[in-house]
């Protein structure tokens, strides 16, 4: 078959045409899709590291904390890398959006160019290993930060909104996680999570829960990170390919 | 269906009197100023519950506010927004209007007027829910 004498338009494009991250992150509203990525397993000291004695919902202040706490139940997080000065990181995000419209990692990402981020735990610190070795430089990260949810524990369905039209974006690694822990996305079953995966999550086109079922806690690491970071694309593409087959 | 509504009311002398119904329920209550209504209905799959004010006195100004729905031990949350209000206007107080108040109002649910509440529901609730989170289009 000869290729000499069609239109260079789709000449280009069947030449050219390759993955693009924000093709696959953005437009195609994917709920979730399983990367290759392994930490290394965490001892129980690492696993206490991840947890916090701060109420999380306090700590970002979210509106109607009382009135709403019905809504979760146990659910608390700590935070690992993130805004250095939180206080003025609050201030001017709760300026623009005091309805805590936007998630954690949305107001996390969108002020990453303007204000301080760094580590809050030193080098020796499990979670920060780990995440080094997927993302070994800083400026592609915006937030590393744990959820942890006790047995019985849970979140009440609901959506998150983003502020840039995203879809897969938070990079979610299942830490300690038994079975009989439940994270429903509506209208496509559970997402079949085992302790130790780590997946890359849309959780703002459906609404979705979470439910501790078993009799320990459940600790995850939740990551918003710049996907096109050259680790984290590749592992992407791959996973997005091996999806398709 | 259990279906719990959760009303405030204001007044000073004329108690406020709703009427609420679903196609196949209909029922009548005086209220107080904190109400705790319990019916319990044959809802439809598709349904539309209504709640008519239907002795707002101008003279003692009684408001009916609703202030949360609970359907088949679900809480409605913020969705009962999406319910809309018709009123039945005063009709010498909508003549001295201008501009002329709406027909309808949505989200309402300050019922300042006589008029309709209501609101479709899609059995089963808890689907209704992930459909309302679904198309939100905020």
């Amino acid at each position: 078959m000869t290729k000499d004498n069609i239109p260079k338009l789709l000449k280009d494009a069947m030449s050219q045409n390759s993955y693009d991250i924000d093709v696959i992150t953005k437009y195609l509203k994917i709920p979730w899709l399983k990367l290759d990525i392994k930490f290394d397993t965490p001892s129980d000291d690492d696993i206490k590291e991840t947890l916090s004695e701060t109420d999380w919902r306090g700590k970002w202040q979210f509106p109607d904390n009382e009135k709403m706490s019905y809504q979760v139940k146990g659910w608390n997080g700590n935070i690992f890398f993130g805004p250095t000065d939180f206080k003025k990181f609050l201030d001017i995000s709760s300026a623009e959006d005091d309805e805590h419209t936007y998630d954690e990692d949305n107001k996390c990402r969108k002020f990453r160019k303007i204000l301080n981020y760094d580590w809050c735990v030193d080098d020796n610190c499990y979670i920060k290993k780990q995440v080094k070795k997927i993302l070994p430089n800083d400026e592609d990260i915006n937030l590393v930060n744990s959820y942890s949810l006790p047995p019985g524990g849970y979140v009440f369905p609901h959506r998150d909104y983003a502020i840039d039209n995203m879809g897969l974006a938070k990079i979610y690694v299942a830490l300690k996680w038994s079975t009989d822990n439940v994270f429903g996305m509506y209208g496509c079953g559970n997402i079949p999570i085992n302790e130790g995966d780590v997946f890359l999550l849309n959780n703002y086109t459906l609404p979705h829960w979470v439910y501790n079922g078993s009799n320990e806690d459940r600790v995850v690491i939740d990551i918003s990170a710049n996907l096109h970071s050259p680790i984290i694309k590749q592992k992407i593409i791959d996973a997005f390919k091996k999806s398709m087959l | 269906m259990r279906i719990e509504i959760k009303l405030d009311c204001t007044y000073k002398n004329t108690a406020p009197v709703c009427q609420f119904s679903s196609t196949k329920n209909i029922i009548t209550k005086t209220l107080t100023q904190k109400n705790d209504v319990v019916l319990d209905f044959n809802m439809e799959k598709l349904d539309t519950l209504k709640i008519d004010f239907i002795n707002k006195d101008d003279n003692d100004d009684n408001v009916v506010v609703i202030k949360k729905i609970i359907m088949d031990d679900i809480d409605l949350q913020h969705f009962i927004y999406h319910g809309s209000f018709t009123p039945r206007y005063n009709p010498e107080w909508f003549e001295k209007q201008d501009p002329k108040p709406p027909t309808s109002y949505s989200p309402c649910t300050e019922l300042r007027h006589a008029g309709v509440w209501k609101m479709d529901i899609h059995a089963p609730i808890w689907e209704m829910l992930m459909k309302e989170w679904l198309n939100d289009k905020r």
